[in-house]
């Protein structure tokens, strides 16, 4: 790998903006290359100084308006691809009604997607379930929802 | 969706608040012996529940990051993962990797200008009285270790950049630890056979890379284990020789503790979040990491000359792992092979697009094909399984699963065949599970529950034919206290 391309990418990760399938290449290179994982260290050494030096000296870390402008020029790139891709595989299984699953990605000449649910014959609730029961609630402080325990208030009441 | 999620994360968040049941029962694959936590040390006990001396020389494992251990096939011992505390850099050295070593000593040169920035933005000084406050926010590890090394080498400096701290001389004291200074994660084998007293093997150290959860092949000499970055906060999957000689990396960013060997013990099931670390939703991915004779697949990648990577596909190399489900899955997601195959794993199910603004969380358990091409749902009924599906533990033939929950001391056990659900240990009011439960045989579980007469946590033994009964009952009245939770006092 050039130097130049280690560089970028070392960045990027440390941003966190590599997609991670290519961390996960990039961790595989720098476990597998010990002057690269150097040079790695190197890079994220002299970023840890540079983050320092700036905490200290805010000054330095000013951005001329020219370079604010150019940057906001510049259309934001996609942060995790992933996300999209899995999304799309979600909204597949939920149109396949699979409940989630989904299977076949990887095997070839299997072209249906199996069901989670084979069968969805009513099955009688249990009426002595034992286990704690919960119910999703407005949080009265107003910062959302909150979850909450409802099988020990529904106990407290009874004699 | 969004919502669904969220809302999976905060049960999650909620049972993170209390205590959660964990691992304290090992039954040894022969179901002759068994090793348990008593008081946070390693005790074996024979088949009717004898109580033996206390393992590791009984070293309390309080300090341990995961409780846990994995049975050697043959059942003469075990591999578990511990903290040795070392009192010099020099002792810690010849330990650890030489690239680690590089890495920590790399780091020194920015370790005092860090602890004099971490020291010169703190608005409280009088607040601080120890080192945690004073760790930066990336490579939390890395800055302490060097700052260790630095006591050792230049000590005045250290202390007289903490001086400027009211309680600078605490932190100094804190830095120097007397249990010794430098806790370097080992990975060991524990032999039985060998005399009371003898020392583990140690096969894996590390003071930045934790290893941690072993579990060894069932059937080959190697141990699968989560690496663990305390300063990315991330896991990796590794495949290691028991002789600790030859090491594979299988898997970046893996769900903690997601990860089972297949019966065949040569493949792994593991989880990985589809995004960032922590999300719900995940992928269900296997891969076959040891060649028929048990040696360690080769990595994927070849060098080249010219620094890059020449990916070679044949039979001694490993694959790409083999996606076989996504599924909206629990913080701590529990997987579990068969024998004869399939995966059992507990999931919300989600419908999309969902119309409900607030829907029903009742997770199901659910089995993956021993082709990896179907998925079926367990027939439950609703009320038989609770919301946090966490602890599943299939009995040793794959025909029921024994569950628990975090917010009550209830036992229950499903047919996987059928899904009908037994509770064999009622609720108690106000008790909690904290003992994840462990299969002695095929048909005889072992969980801990309160005692019919005494009222106090007791290990019990359940099978079909034979009901329950304690097993504990001879050990000394305080050993199995905290394998149950008591109801809290209720406040004024």
């Amino acid at each position: 790998m050039k130097p130049e391309s280690l560089h970028a990418l070392v960045i990027d990760h440390h941003a966190g903006e590599l997609p991670p399938e290519v961390a996960d290449l990039l961790e595989v290179h720098l476990a597998t290359h010990p002057p690269a994982r150097a040079e790695a260290d190197r890079i994220l050494n002299a970023l840890h100084i540079t983050r320092r030096t700036v905490l200290q000296h805010p000054e330095l870390g000013r951005v001329l308006p020219l370079v604010i402008a150019r940057a906001q020029a510049v259309p934001p790139r996609q942060a995790r691809p992933v996300w999209t891709k899995a999304a799309a595989i979600l909204t597949f299984s939920a149109l396949t009604a699979t409940g989630g699953f989904y299977a076949g990605s990887a095997r070839s000449g299997h072209d249906s997607t199996p069901s989670a649910v084979a069968s969805t014959a009513p099955i009688k609730p249990r009426k002595d379930s034992p286990w704690a029961r919960y119910r999703m609630a407005l949080d009265p402080q107003g910062t959302g929802m909150q979850v909450v325990r409802v099988d020990v208030a529904e106990k407290k009441g009874q004699p | 969706m969004k919502g669904i999620v969220r809302w999976w994360c905060l049960i999650a968040a909620l049972l993170l608040g209390g205590c959660l049941p964990e691992e304290r029962i090992w039954w040894s694959p022969q179901g002759d012996r068994a090793i348990v936590l008593v008081d946070d040390h390693l005790h074996l006990v024979t088949a009717n529940g004898e109580l033996g001396k206390a393992l590791l020389n009984g070293a309390s494992i309080e300090d341990w990051l995961v409780k846990t251990l994995s049975w050697l096939p043959d059942g003469t011992g075990f591999v578990c993962s511990r903290v040795r505390r070392v009192q010099t850099w020099e002792e810690a050295k010849p330990l650890i990797a030489t690239e680690e070593v590089k890495r920590i000593e790399s780091w020194l040169p920015t370790v005092l200008p860090t602890l004099k920035s971490e020291i010169a933005r703190i608005v409280e000084p009088s607040g601080i009285n120890s080192l945690q406050p004073l760790l930066p926010g990336e490579n939390k590890q890395l800055f302490e270790i060097g700052l260790r090394i630095l006591v050792e080498r230049h000590r005045a400096d250290v202390e007289q950049v903490l001086r400027k701290l009211p309680q600078g001389d605490k932190i100094a004291y804190e830095l120097n630890a007397p249990a010794g200074r430098f806790p370097v994660q080992e990975l060991c084998i524990v032999k039985l056979d060998q005399p009371l007293g003898s020392a583990p093997q140690g096969i894996a150290w590390s003071l930045l890379e934790l290893p941690i959860m072993p579990k060894v092949s069932p059937k080959h000499n190697a141990i699968a284990f989560l690496q663990l970055s305390e300063d990315t906060e991330t896991a990796q999957l590794n495949v290691m020789t028991l002789d600790g000689k030859s090491r594979l990396t299988i898997a970046h960013q893996v769900s903690s503790g997601s990860f089972q060997w297949m019966p065949d013990g040569r493949t792994l099931v593991f989880t990985k979040p589809l995004g960032q670390q922590g999300d719900s939703v995940q992928s269900i991915q296997q891969v076959t990491v040891l060649q028929p004779s048990g040696a360690l697949m080769k990595p994927p990648y070849d060098p080249q000359p010219d620094g890059s990577l020449l990916k070679v596909n044949a039979p001694d190399r490993l694959a790409e792992p083999k996606l076989l489900a996504m599924a909206l899955l629990p913080g701590s997601a529990s997987l579990r092979p068969l024998p004869d195959g399939r995966i059992l794993f507990a999931s919300q199910p989600i419908t999309l697009p969902v119309v409900e603004s607030r829907p029903k969380l009742e997770p199901l358990l659910h089995l993956i094909s021993a082709d990896g091409r179907s998925l079926s749902t367990i027939p439950t009924a609703p009320g038989d399984l609770p919301t946090d599906l966490n602890y599943l533990v299939p009995s040793p033939d794959g025909t029921h699963v024994a569950v628990v929950e975090a917010e009550t001391d209830a036992v229950a056990v499903v047919e996987l065949s059928t899904g009908k659900t037994e509770i064999i240990s009622a609720p108690h009011s106000g008790w909690k599970c904290e003992t994840i439960p462990a299969w002695k045989s095929a048909t005889e579980l072992t969980f801990a529950a309160l005692g019919t007469d005494t009222r106090t946590p007791q290990w019990m033994l359940w099978s079909t034919a034979k009901g329950t009964r304690s097993i504990s009952d001879k050990w000394p009245a305080t050993a199995t206290t905290d394998w149950l939770s008591a109801p809290k006092p209720k406040s004024p």
